[in-house]
């Protein structure tokens, strides 16, 4: 990757064919985000994701609105401790019915013939089979076809994406940088079972990582906790002017390039974790990507700790902390500061 | 989920009532904090009044799940509720022995640490060391005591919304999403 630091531009990018695909909190952003531009998706990867608004699932846990929904999102959301304590797939999906009723999301009917794919390793102590069970009830409600979604809790892994690498944590690791071997790639499986008949992934890349500047996407405010570069990958051939796909891949919390890890209570700046960078460059996207003209695009959420903006880990919203108003967070609608940047992304794209 | 039709009996209403207009009253006072300091705004002041709100609804939570589960003895208890409760009994206790099983690992891989013999050419690098093992120790303590508290707390949040759902509309606390139309756009 060179030094520049580019701006996003636009390729001939084929509408409404693009896709999303994360992990934890991004998989959690990937359903918002498909939910709220469905027009846009043709399909999905959620690993070790939760359903829509989810967080919102039990105002009464603590008095303050902005506690109540920090505390569903870990407790319902992530780790529920039996099935009837995780989040309710019918009571969500009405959620979202309402929400799209009230314009605040695109219509729901765009979700038919969407390809879905979810995986939950039967290991990860981080969020919990049974939430990723529910994303899997919900989107089925949400009248996503059976035949459409594939839904894999088969695998003993821990809290991660899975490839092939041999330098990744084993398996059943639920630790940072949550990226774990299990002889396989993952990111082929999501890309192959969004996308028919795809090539074999390229021995060697011939596109360029590109280095872009995102803060125009959310106006540089800080509460969007979007780190100021975002990072995307452009096969060859595209750049040549090839029809194109993107695929958005949302890292996890602890995963952006800029995440920093606090040790009691610091900013540990002297031992930066390269979590980051190996997300963007080990995690097989870029190779399935390069022989089959998908611009891997990798937007970037960044921590902060203090000053009204509670994120050490650098994870995507999901529990309404860039919202103003802690009453009525807005973080899953087409407005929210975040899917408004990474919308703004793929539409400069052209998707 | 679950909702229940039936009504409470007058004098568990008006012990309820009670308890309820406390909880209330926390809630309120917790709301008014809120909207006098907005998150995004004013952090500082809602760093100070944090101590308080969050023990404040710790203590409503437990007495409206308290409300709750009377209300759910009295006139919700049948076999499968049993099992469910059961079943979240046995899930707490599964993740109490993982806890353990990570807090002897850690005391475990300490151990071996200490026994290992390392090189120090320095007094500086031979002092670092003994420290290095005294800060483990204290990351094993801390991490075991958030471990607890977070299982602590994951099982009041978890209860409390157990009840919620199985009490519907009769439950103490508010259990449904915000409201839809709160979001809704022009």
């Amino acid at each position: 990757m060179s030094n520049d630091i580019v701006q996003l531009r636009n390729y001939n990018v084929k509408k409404g064919e693009s896709s999303i695909s994360g992990l934890s909190s991004g998989a959690f952003m990937t359903v918002q985000l498909h939910l709220a531009h469905s027009a846009s998706f043709a399909g999905v990867g959620v690993i070790a994701g939760g359903p829509f608004r989810c967080s919102e699932s039990f105002r009464g846990a603590a008095p303050l609105a902005e506690d109540a929904y920090v505390q569903s999102a870990e407790y319902i959301c992530m780790s529920p401790l039996t099935p009837q304590t995780g989040p309710s797939a019918p009571r969500l999906a009405q959620l979202a019915h309402d929400t799209a009723q009230a314009g605040a999301i695109d219509p729901l009917s765009n979700l038919k013939g969407d390809r879905v794919y979810l995986f939950t390793g039967s290991r990860d102590t981080v969020v919990y089979s049974e939430v990723v069970k529910c994303t899997h009830r919900f989107y089925e409600l949400l009248g996503v076809a059976s035949d459409d979604i594939l839904f894999d809790d088969t695998v003993p892994a821990g809290h991660s994406i899975v490839t092939d690498n041999p330098e990744d944590s084993l398996l059943d690791t639920n630790q940072p940088p949550y990226i774990n071997q299990g002889g396989f790639m993952q990111s082929h499986r999501i890309l192959r079972h969004i996308y028919d008949g795809l090539k074999a992934p390229a021995q060697q890349t011939t596109g360029r990582l590109l280095r872009f500047d995102q803060t125009e996407f959310f106006g540089g405010e800080a509460r969007a906790s979007m780190g100021e570069f975002g990072y995307a990958y452009v096969p060859r051939a595209v750049e040549e002017g090839a029809p194109a796909r993107v695929h958005v891949v949302l890292h996890g919390c602890k995963q952006g390039y800029s995440y920093v890890n606090y040790v009691y209570g610091r900013a540990d700046v002297t031992n930066q974790a390269p979590y980051g960078n190996r997300y963007i460059t080990t995690t097989g996207y870029n190779e399935l990507a390069d022989s089959n003209d998908i611009i891997v695009l990798y937007p970037q959420a960044t921590g902060a700790d203090g000053g009204g903006l509670q994120n050490p880990d650098g994870c995507w919203d999901w529990w309404g902390y860039t919202s103003d108003d802690p009453e009525q967070p807005d973080y899953y609608s087409r407005d929210a500061i975040q899917i408004k940047a990474l919308h703004g992304m793929l539409s400069r794209l052209g998707g | 989920m679950n909702e229940m039709t039936i009504l409470p009996a007058p004098a568990e209403q008006t012990a309820a009532s009670r308890a309820t207009a406390v909880a209330t009253a926390a809630v309120t006072a917790a709301e008014a904090v809120q909207k006098t300091a907005p998150a995004a705004r004013a952090a500082a002041v809602q760093d100070t009044l944090k101590m308080p709100v969050l023990f404040g609804g710790w203590a409503a939570r437990s007495a409206t799940s308290s409300i709750d589960t009377a209300r759910l003895l009295a006139f919700g208890m049948d076999l499968h509720t049993w099992g469910e409760l059961f079943q979240m009994q046995q899930a707490v206790v599964e993740r109490l022995t993982l806890q353990q099983q990570t807090w002897m690992q850690g005391w475990a891989a300490w151990n071996r640490e200490r026994a290992e013999i390392r090189g120090a050419n320095t007094v500086t690098k031979l002092v670092e060391q003994e420290f290095n093992l005294v800060a483990q120790i204290g990351q094993l303590l801390i991490d075991q005591t958030t471990n607890l508290i977070a299982l602590q707390e994951n099982i009041e949040v978890s209860y409390a919304y157990w009840l919620n759902q199985k009490l519907g509309a009769l439950s103490s606390t508010p259990g449904v999403q915000t409201p839809v139309a709160a979001v809704a756009r022009t």
